[in-house]
């Protein structure tokens, strides 16, 4: 039996099944299908009911509309634009040239309660409109806290479309007046090559009026998502059009309704309150603004301290805590600046470079305890970067460099700055008989041209897949000055990303103080929803919750560790012992330690720039004796960066 | 030409007329599709009664949003993707009211279609092996000759999973129906 014959098969099948259905009414015409519109559509609430004289009046208005409507509609019946109104309830209507309606349909289930069994078609789009309007009003849809109406107007002619949209919005506010409503109106062109729009709107089931609108404020602020825009209303996405400015494709009148929400000053009480209990922390200035974050529309109170810049989010609905953070403010010591900018390039021109032409990257930097403006400029195609000291105006030159070898117009003869320099072709050369590599394990080399420590040098980079050589080349004589060998970070950090794609980094670090501990650091993003709050009023989770929570299964799963059993109670990886207490975790059939985090030590939580938390770092106890003292007197000890062996597995 | 136009589907035109305010054209709309619809709504509801409200409200749709369509793409894909929306929210609305358990026991107890002939009980059963996903693939393929990226379109998955998966259910089917034999 081949796949062809059972397609055939299936497609028999099918095709028998799709017999037996009997379709209903088969004889169908297309005015049942009108019929059956109007029969699909439930009544309207109950509500309604008491206000019986508005309907009345509303009804009156509209059998005049039907009757002069039914006379016009045999003349003309062709659409011209569409105007859809949202404010919950989202109702479409089509008109022809001469703005009547041709067509109404709910695109909701609250429109369709709106429209009840109302007939509008034939009625000029004033009556319509206020007809929807009236009954929006009455049964509560267009309230005091839910103002907000959105109208998209589709008519391919720019003219046209905007008189239509003038004509709606005097409309609306002028009815609205009438009621002592104040209302926000925003109106909006539709394109009809908005495709994009027109996605959205079939995925979430919303207006395209609504669509547009959630991917103008998408644009606007990436942190938003189309998907979790689609939930809100009209009168929250007003809010958010309004809060951040954003453009959109016509006019917003009026403002939307934050009667819903607390005030920003009770938001703010509730911050300072927090901070307060919670933190300690006694706050005067601070800034608030109107957002929506993580499905919930929120104040965000930020403020700063001396040394931290400070941010709690309450939610806008109930008050509560949401989240809190902070991140460290770098501030310049306090010294007198007698340096100005201006002064800068008078300070260059002393150096004997004519400085009038160049072009200045100047910022004004925290260095070694006074403040030097770092200055950055190309000058005969060189790259210097200077740092000036703004109390005193002396210079230090930093770095003298070509400018790299991204800019096709660095000449690499230097023979204008040098006389007889070795050439580019024969320091490389130099470079990879001192690293002892092939030229085929070269995966990638980098040539820079610089002044460093009084001499001319070049600095090549060479790497391969396991290693970054960095040789230094006098570049009057050729003498190597200097030669580095360190793991290549691209490779190690790919080959730790392990299976969960959360691993960030991983470093074993010998403590420079020679206290006879390594750390070793893992810094990883957040894993949401486990990073989620605790009890709702710390935005973080504690490091005692951490770790008993996530960090066996985390690090099982993740195996860090693969290393060789020594001694009982000890693993080599990679030449140094490590000492573990508990050997519960190593697993003996594999030769494997999978977890130590028994001997870890809580240090400072990691954070992002933004204060947002990021991860900790760990120390792990290591016996002294058992490997060379060089460990301990460096930063990050080449030796002690771990690649597991099997990396490769890993990318 | 000649060849041109017998291989443009006439619901093409139909939708089209349908979005310019042409009402009488939906009928043809209703005519051509109307089984497949109610064979694919079947599939996704498992329900003959709920298929047949999923079609009603089918064609309601594309009446209101027929401007959406492209004249020149396929029709039958725009109007099968409007079916498996309309019968996702009628099993939306009907988990409010009832859990899935009692939906499930209830919707087996209304079986349909009941075939004759030995080779159709065969693949009756057969089908029964695959899971409703692949269920739902496989008619989409063979019955309503979707392509396979217009069937990834359709039920939010990628091509390749779908190729993938259809490829599968062949492979069970074959499976069990030389089993059978």
């Amino acid at each position: 039996m081949t796949n062809s014959d059972i397609e055939k098969v299936l497609k028999e099948y099918y095709t028998a099944e799709a017999d037996s259905f009997v379709l209903p009414k088969d004889d169908i015409v297309a005015s049942d299908f009108e019929n059956k519109i109007i029969a699909a559509v439930p009544k309207r609430k109950g509500i309604f009911n008491c206000k019986v004289v508005a309907t009345l009046v509303a009804c009156a208005v509209l059998l005049l509309g039907v009757f002069v409507g039914m006379y016009i509609r045999k003349q003309n019946n062709a659409v011209s634009s569409v105007v859809s109104i949202d404010v919950n309830p989202s109702v479409e209507i089509k008109l022809n040239k001469n703005d009547v309606v041709v067509e109404v349909a709910a695109l909701n289930g609250d429109g369709q309660d709106i429209i009840g069994d109302m007939v509008l078609e034939g009625t000029d789009v004033e009556s319509a409109l206020d007809a929807l309007i009236r009954i929006m009003l009455e049964n509560g849809y267009i309230t005091e806290f839910q103002n907000s109406v959105l109208i998209s107007v589709e008519n391919d002619n720019n003219a046209e479309n905007q008189d239509l949209r003038k004509k709606i919005i005097s409309i609306i506010s002028s009815l609205l007046e009438n009621e002592n409503t104040k209302c926000a109106i925003i109106t909006q062109r539709v394109e009809k090559s908005d495709a994009e729009a027109y996605a959205l709107a079939e995925k979430f089931g919303i207006s395209i009026g609504k669509a547009q609108t959630i991917l103008s404020l998408c644009s606007n602020n990436s942190n938003y998502s189309a998907e979790a825009l689609a939930k809100l209303s009209i009168n929250e996405l007003t809010l958010l059009l309004e809060n951040a400015n954003a453009k959109i494709n016509g006019e917003l009148s009026g403002s939307a309704s934050k009667k819903m929400y607390i005030t920003a000053l009770a938001a703010k009480n509730t911050a300072i309150e927090y901070l307060r209990t919670a933190h300690g922390l006694d706050i005067k200035n601070h800034r608030i603004s109107f957002d929506f974050d993580n499905e919930r529309m929120v104040y965000f109170v930020t403020f700063e301290t001396e040394d931290y810049e400070y941010y709690v989010k309450v939610g806008a609905v109930d008050g509560h805590i949401l989240g809190f953070g902070k991140s460290e403010i770098e501030y310049l010591p306090t010294v007198d600046i007698k340096i100005k900018e201006k002064d800068i390039k008078e300070i260059i021109s002393t150096m004997g470079i004519p400085a009038d032409d160049l072009v200045l990257s100047v910022k004004l930097r925290h260095s070694e305890g006074a403040v030097a403006y770092v200055v950055e400029f190309v000058y005969k195609k060189l790259m210097y970067e200077l740092e000036i000291n703004a109390a005193n105006g002396e210079v230090k030159v930093i770095k003298w460099e070509s400018e790299g070898n991204t800019d096709s117009e660095v000449s690499t003869d230097h023979s204008d700055l040098l006389e007889n320099p070795i050439t580019e072709e024969e320091a490389l050369e130099k470079a990879i008989y001192k690293s002892k590599l092939t030229p085929e394990d070269i995966t990638n080399v980098g040539i820079e041209f610089e002044y460093d420590n009084g001499k001319w040098q070049y600095e090549i980079v060479l790497e391969d897949i396991h290693y970054e050589y960095k040789i230094t080349i006098n570049a009057e004589n050729g003498w190597i000055l200097d030669y580095e060998r360190g793991w290549n970070e691209k490779y190690r950090k790919v080959a730790l990303v392990g299976t969960t794609g959360n691993v960030y980094a991983f470093k074993m670090k010998i403590k420079p103080e020679g206290t006879g501990l390594c750390g070793f650091t893992e810094v990883y993003k957040p894993m949401e929803p486990k990073f989620g709050y605790v009890d709702g009023s710390i935005g973080e989770l504690s490091f005692n919750d951490w770790i008993t929570k996530y960090t066996e299964e985390w690090f099982e799963e993740n195996r860090l560790f693969v290393g060789e059993l020594i001694a009982d109670g000890q693993i080599e990886i990679n030449g140094i012992y490590i000492k573990y207490i508990y050997n519960s975790t190593y697993d003996k059939e594999e030769n494997q330690l999978l977890l130590v985090y028994n001997q870890l030590t809580e240090e400072e939580p990691v954070r992002e720039e933004d204060g947002s938390f990021y991860g900790y770092y760990f120390l792990l106890e290591l016996p002294k004796e058992n490997y060379p003292e060089e460990y301990f007197t460096s930063g990050f000890g080449r030796g002690m960066d771990y690649v597991p062996e099997d990396a490769t597995k890993y990318y | 030409m000649i060849l041109f136009w017998n291989f443009t589907d006439p619901c093409d035109i139909a939708i089209t007329e349908v979005a310019r305010g042409n009402k009488n054209a939906l009928e043809l709309v209703y005519r051509e599709y109307g089984r497949m619809i109610i064979s694919v709504a079947y599939q996704i509801t498992g329900n003959l009664c709920d298929a047949e409200d999923v079609l009603q409200d089918t064609m309601i749709r594309i009446l209101r949003l027929s401007h959406t369509y492209k004249k020149g793409t396929n029709p039958k894909a725009w109007v099968l993707k409007i079916t498996k929306n309309s019968a996702v929210d009628k099993i939306n609305s009907k988990k409010h009211a009832l859990s899935f358990e009692e939906i499930t026991e209830q919707e087996k107890s209304q079986f349909a279609f009941e075939p004759e002939t030995d080779e159709f009980i065969l693949i009756r059963d057969a089908l029964k092996v695959l899971s409703r996903e692949e269920q739902l693939i496989v008619k989409l393929r063979i019955y309503a000759d979707l392509s396979h990226s217009e069937i990834a379109n359709m039920i939010g998955a990628n091509t390749a999973s779908v190729r993938k998966k259809y490829q599968r259910a062949l492979e069970k089917l074959k499976a069990y129906c030389e089993g059978g034999r």
